[in-house]
């Protein structure tokens, strides 16, 4: 895979690039973070982020976060909209806002199917 | 005290970066494209 995905110009799927940070990435020490934190911190984030982009952009018919350790699509959210404007509005209205002491890098996804999801 | 409210507060939604709440998101990335920041900066 080349990793230079097609942008499509409408879809219902949007992604956030790197939203999600492992605490097991960011932090040196070996052990240091216990699964059981780990779950809290991902049921947060995860519950702040739907909720949200549910009641300011319009209802979510999936989510999915990339928890990975590797660097490839590292902590990546992909969120399919129920219509594709909500998913342009979120994308436009998303790039101009901070997350977590960052930009967030939005833009609209080809994935419709996460479970096919898949470079070809 | 204030009244319990229904929502819980943000922990991470409309954070700036330290230093930089001054700048919208879209400077502070075009910042980061002409290398004035680095593109991992701590927040």
């Amino acid at each position: 895979c080349s990793r230079l995905h097609n942008k499509p110009t409408f879809s219902q799927t949007i992604v956030l690039q790197g939203l999600y940070q492992n605490p097991q990435i960011n932090n040196t020490g070996i052990g240091t973070v216990s699964d059981v934190e780990m779950q809290e911190h991902y049921d947060n984030f995860f519950e702040e982020v739907f909720v949200e982009l549910e009641e300011k952009y319009g209802s979510i018919e999936e989510m999915n976060v990339c928890d990975n350790l590797g660097d490839h699509l590292v902590g990546n959210v992909y969120i399919k909209f129920h219509k594709e404007e909500d998913a342009e509005k979120a994308v436009n209205d998303l790039n101009n806002r901070w997350f977590n002491g960052q930009p967030i890098m939005s833009e609209l996804s080809t994935v419709t199917d996460f479970r096919e999801a898949c470079c070809r | 005290r204030p009244e319990k409210k229904p929502k819980k507060a943000y922990k991470y939604w409309d954070v700036p970066p330290v230093g930089y709440e001054h700048v919208t998101p879209l400077q502070y990335k075009a910042m980061q494209a002409a290398g004035q920041i680095p593109l991992m900066a701590t927040s």
